[in-house]
């Protein structure tokens, strides 16, 4: 952190170069992530560690140094030290992809006229070498006057001359830095020193290329209005009546096609494997069957794979639950460990397989490069919609967690489409539907096995399910881009990365980092929920109650009546669970809901999952735990969900009602983080009660629909 | 109530009040309270 006296180095490069892989090859484990101030972009700060160690930032990949928007400012921030936890480098890393050194020489270009040392990792060398492109990185060196070392990252070569080159930059006195646009430069200068206080140069010179930029408008709210006009003079000045970003443009690629024209070569080959993937993989049609059995192989395996590891998780949850049980007095502080803290976060804490299995997946095929052309394969569904691949980032992102990836929308320029992407994004299934759809799969839905045990019809559901996330999100984007929210469907680039084998231990980092996310979070909010929910089902706690069954417990005679005993007590719990706060409640809202089948135990649960979906099990783990049948082991909250009755006798979790509940928590808007970033985004309240209302619309016209029709 | 139920009431009153304190703070650093891990620490600029 700032108060470590390491230096600097800002690690910089065009996406899909190997960056991360080569940052967590040198930094290990000894790596943090944090989120910019102010922006959506997360980075991650880590140690080269050794008898000099150096402080790595990772700045989000770029193609060029642009400040068009706060996001993409972050990085002209990150070199001019303007962040207050980050001290200004002392030297760069600029990562390059060997196979495209000309595209990566533009932002190259930009980052050699820092005035900072620059060491060049010249990465995917191997990838280079089976298209036939060398690149000399002697000749490269010597023309750019700083290290070039050619390595790869992913095997590790080339590491050792790196970190030697890394710590030689950082003691460096004297820098050679080049000039491309002299006057523009020296004009920036001038300008910065007249500004009071003084001004980053590199600063000016931004808000004069990008017009209407980001760091144009920090200028204003900085100095005041009257710079736009200066601006507006000093462009005119240097440029003429061209723009000045074409200037730029112009003047770096002619620099850069030189200086490739010199070091690199190219043989014409035959068309790369890849090349020959792509086009199955992007076809329209065998495409996306081959997307679709992909996520379905994931979906299986998240099922058939996890079930051992849920059962150590239940089976310890219960264990420890029977040894406290016989340990511990009878009351309200023991009810308050077992059945509140350990039932409520067990309930949770056992889906963590699944998670991991799912993310490990997720995490593989976004590493190997599969993903980026499963974008590819979306854009198209994205434009019928109206929309671009741009929303496709924020929409992916949100499989995780709707809140970074509304936040992810802030790249997209135009306000129509980011809108429309907003509200679209909490229809994607993020990670704490998981545990819902999981559980109620594995309660309802049989383990029927079709191709020899290939597919399962619980993995269908939950693909069915994530399938059907996707269509309500961009079935409400077309409908927001058709009606209020009427515009021209934007263009779009992407670039295809190579395909590469995943870094074990990138992946293994990724895993935990999102596996401390969710335990994290099974410890203070689920916790919490718990807690609160018990003392819900707890309290009062009727005296009364409990003497009218003390009597009849007292009238049974002899140990043949312990079958009695045992109808006495379940008796008394289920009267004094009604009786409680929560049952106050449940049964209050429970006519909302009895046209969806829902009891007030469900309708309990569903209304304090509200402020964040998952909750609904620990909830449901709180009550059923509370209320559970005395006689009996603990079988976990999945057998009791499958016993639960009405107190007419019949059964409540019937196949329609949980269909109609899944569909309900498919739709539904249940996370407060996320109408707190909507609101955030969109700046006013209109848009977070329309997403709000419109959502639990949805969810509830469904669940009415499917129990009413099923039923 | 009873000196156990008395206990666990208050118990339960602290662990929601500790969470409401935290989740303010966590407010008033410009977080959303999102499942996204982020460091607080980086919430101000110099």
């Amino acid at each position: 952190m700032s108060a470590e006296p390491f230096p600097v180095v800002a690690v910089m490069g065009n996406p899909n170069t190997g960056k991360s892989t080569l940052f967590n090859r040198l930094t290990g484990m000894k790596q943090k992530v944090a989120n910019y101030p102010g922006v959506t972009v997360e980075y991650h700060i880590g140690t080269l560690a050794g008898e000099q160690p150096i402080q790595l930032v990772d700045v989000p990949g770029t193609y060029a140094l642009a400040a068009h928007s706060p996001d993409e400012m972050v990085a002209v921030d990150v070199l001019a030290g303007n962040f207050k936890a980050i001290e200004k480098p002392q030297a760069i890393l600029m990562v390059i992809d060997a196979a495209n050194l000309r595209r990566n020489m533009y932002l190259a270009s930009q980052v050699l006229e820092m005035d900072l040392p620059v060491v060049i990792a010249l990465n995917m060398m191997d990838v280079a070498q089976s298209k036939a492109i060398t690149i000399n990185p002697q000749q490269l060196a010597k023309m750019l006057s700083c290290e070039v070392i050619p390595i790869v990252a992913s095997k590790g070569k080339g590491i050792a001359e790196l970190t030697t080159a890394l710590r030689a930059a950082v003691q460096q006195k004297s820098i050679a830095s080049i000039s491309i646009l002299q006057d523009l430069k020296q004009q920036a200068h001038d300008y910065a020193q007249q500004l009071k206080p003084k001004a980053l140069a590199y600063e000016i010179e931004r808000a004069l290329i990008d017009e209407d930029g980001y760091a144009e408008t920090r200028l204003i709210e900085k100095y005041g209005i009257d710079e736009l006009a200066r601006l507006k003079q000093v462009r005119l000045k240097i440029a003429k009546d061209q723009p000045l970003a074409a200037l730029e443009v112009k003047e770096r690629y002619h620099w850069v096609n030189k200086i490739v024209d010199e070091v690199e070569q190219r043989e014409d080959i035959k068309t790369h494997w890849s090349e020959h993937f792509d086009e199955i993989i992007s076809h329209p049609v065998i495409g996306s069957l081959l997307f679709i059995s992909v996520m379905a192989a994931v979906f299986q395996s998240v099922f058939s794979w996890a079930t051992p590891f849920m059962n150590w998780i239940d089976g310890g949850t219960g264990w420890l639950i029977s040894e406290l049980s016989e340990r511990l007095p009878e009351n309200a502080l023991s009810s308050l460990l077992i059945d509140g803290v350990i039932a409520g976060v067990g309930s949770v804490i056992i889906f963590l397989p699944q998670i991991i299995i799912l993310f490990a997946f997720i995490i593989i095929l976004e590493d190997s490069g599969y993903m980026a052309r499963a974008a590819f394969l979306v854009d198209r569904l994205m434009r019928f919609c109206g929309l671009s691949g741009q929303s496709f980032i924020p929409m992916l992102s949100s499989f995780a967690c709707a809140v970074p990836g509304i936040m992810a929308t802030r790249v997209i320029p135009d306000s129509k489409d980011r809108f429309a992407t907003i509200l679209a994004a909490p229809f994607m299934t993020c990670s704490a539907r998981l545990p819902v759809y999981a559980l109620l799969i594995a309660a309802f839905i049989p383990k029927t096995e079709y191709l020899s045990g290939f597919i399962n019809l619980q993995g269908l559901v939950l693909l069915g399910l994530y399938l059907l996330g996707i269509m309500g999100g961009i079935g409400t984007a077309f409908l927001l881009k058709k009606t209020l929210l009427k515009g021209q469907t934007p263009t779009f680039l992407m670039e295809l990365p190579p395909y590469h084998l995943p870094n074990i231990k990138s992946v293994l980092y990724r895993l935990l980092e999102r596996a401390k996310i969710f335990l994290k979070r099974a410890g203070t909010v689920i916790f919490t929920v718990a807690v609160i929910i018990w003392a819900l089902a707890y309290f009062p706690h009727s005296e009364s109650i409990q003497q009218h069954y003390e009597i009849q417990r007292e009238a049974l005679e002899d140990e043949s009546a312990k079958k009695e005993l045992t109808r006495i007590d379940n008796a008394e719990q289920a009267a004094l669970l009604e009786d409680s706060y929560l049952g106050r409640m449940g049964k209050t809202v429970e006519p909302l809901f009895r046209p969806l089948g829902w009891d007030w135990k469900v309708s309990a649960a569903v209304i304090a999952s509200f402020p964040a979906r998952e909750v609904v099990i620990a909830v449901l783990g709180t009550i059923y735990s509370v209320g559970s049948e005395v006689d009996e082991n603990d079988k976990g909250l999945i057998h009791q969900v499958q016993v639960s009755t009405h107190p007419n006798g019949q059964t409540v979790f019937t196949l329609p009602m949980v269909i109609g509940l899944l569909l309900f928590y498919a739709f539904c808007l249940q996370c407060a983080a996320t109408v707190a970033a909507i609101r955030r985004e969109t700046n006013t309240w209109r848009w977070p009660i329309f997403a709000w209302v419109y959502m639990t619309s949805i969810g509830y016209v469904s669940a009415l629909f499917a129990f009413q029709v099923f039923s | 109530m009873s000196a156990d139920e008395f206990l666990a009431l208050g118990l339960v009153l602290i662990i929601a009040m500790i969470a409401i304190k935290s989740y303010l703070n966590s407010r008033h650093k410009g977080c959303s309270g999102c499942h996204h891990k982020c460091d607080s620490a980086f919430s101000d600029k110099k």
